[in-house]
């Protein structure tokens, strides 16, 4: 990882290949065209607690928790390094064309995720003090509130700065570099409880 | 802050302070630990959904709330905040924090939860609704005056 940082430590837009020739994609901070996909997937989100329909919200948490866990894991283990590796402009590239799409699909995983499994838990009598399962439960929620303060009050504010510094006409390439730090020191936090909420889970189904 | 490539264009200085932190109040720090009050409140509050004791929630909503201000208090009195861009993205993420928060509230109250419990859980969602839109806001606003203007 220390090449990453080394390598970004060059700063200026001129050594982020966009001056004299090099340019950045074209693109928004929020991708709009992908809003109505998620506005039908929140409805169907709301539908399901609404109607307390069982299956709607297993499906939810199974499919939400399973793109949040994936996601994070992968692009912290596997995307991060090789972008580590890659040329400076190839980074800013990349992360053009992916940070926008990163910005919508996360909160939307995050929110399948936690608002159909508080209600799954619920219609499954899981926070009664009594159940079998309710500390696994408390040790869920105790992994989702870690997860919770490093994606609101860090990455996401790092993942939006990155994004306003590229829309500049002149990015530097050091305040970029400085926010995606905040990405590589919090990979290991957020693969560690990705890994325990695994665990949490199969217990929890197992039980 | 700038220097002249040999095409002409202007770059960012790499020896500058980028961040301007140094005469930015630690309005991020603030807000974090004001999210994380809120959110160790609401783990309390959800693992034991009857009968819980207010008292320690009420506390955390409590200090987390004082955190909010003193940010806001710092947010205000800061002159070097490019206030602007502050503004701008603060009102979005305020509408979608918003948003989030009132979903909540309507799950909490759909599922029964009355009386003291839910006024602390109310008062915990709308700190958080109101804490992490200035977190979002106040990290960008910081790269503000970074290198180069906005180019649309």
């Amino acid at each position: 990882m220390t090449d990453v940082v080394n390598q970004a430590n060059q700063g200026s837009s001129e050594e982020l290949g966009l001056v004299g020739g090099g340019k950045r994609p074209e693109f928004k901070i929020v991708p709009v065209r992908t809003l109505p996909l998620v506005a039908v997937v929140i409805a169907g989100l709301i539908a399901s607690i609404a109607g307390n329909w069982l299956w709607g919200l297993d499906f939810y948490h199974v499919v939400g928790g399973g793109l949040w866990t994936g996601i994070d894991l992968f692009v912290g283990f596997v995307v991060g390094p090789i972008i580590g590796r890659m040329s400076i402009p190839s980074r800013v590239e990349f992360s053009t064309r992916f940070m926008p799409k990163m910005l919508v699909i996360m909160p939307t995983v995050v929110t399948m995720t936690l608002g159909s499994g508080f209600q799954l838990a619920r219609k499954l009598g899981y926070f009664n003090a009594g159940a079998s399962q309710h500390g696994w439960l408390v040790a869920s929620f105790i992994v989702v509130g870690v997860m919770t303060v490093i994606a609101l009050g860090v990455l996401e504010p790092a993942n939006l700065a990155v994004l306003f510094e590229l829309k500049k006409e002149h990015p530097n390439g050091r305040v970029i570099e400085k926010l995606m730090r905040r990405f590589i020191f919090t990979a290991g936090i957020t693969g560690a409880m990705q890994i325990a909420t695994l665990i949490i889970m199969t217990r929890v189904a197992t039980s | 802050m700038r220097g002249m490539s040999k095409e002409g264009s202007s770059v960012s200085a790499s020896t500058t302070d980028i961040t301007g932190s140094g005469s930015l109040p630690p309005v991020s720090e603030i807000g974090i630990a004001a999210l994380t009050l809120v959110v160790v409140g609401g783990i309390y509050l959800s693992s034991y959904p009857r009968g819980a004791s207010l008292v320690l929630p009420t506390v955390l909503a409590a200090f987390a709330a004082l955190f909010v201000l003193i940010g806001a208090v710092l947010l205000l009195v800061s002159k070097s905040l490019a206030r602007e861009t502050f503004v701008k993205v603060g009102k979005w993420s305020l509408l979608v924090y918003l948003i989030v928060a009132g979903m909540l509230e309507y799950v909490f109250v759909f599922d029964g939860t009355r009386g003291g419990t839910l006024i602390v859980l109310s008062a915990m969602l709308f700190i958080f609704a109101v804490d992490v839109p200035m977190i979002i806001a106040f990290t960008v606003a910081r790269f503000h005056n970074s290198s180069g203007g906005v180019t649309s």
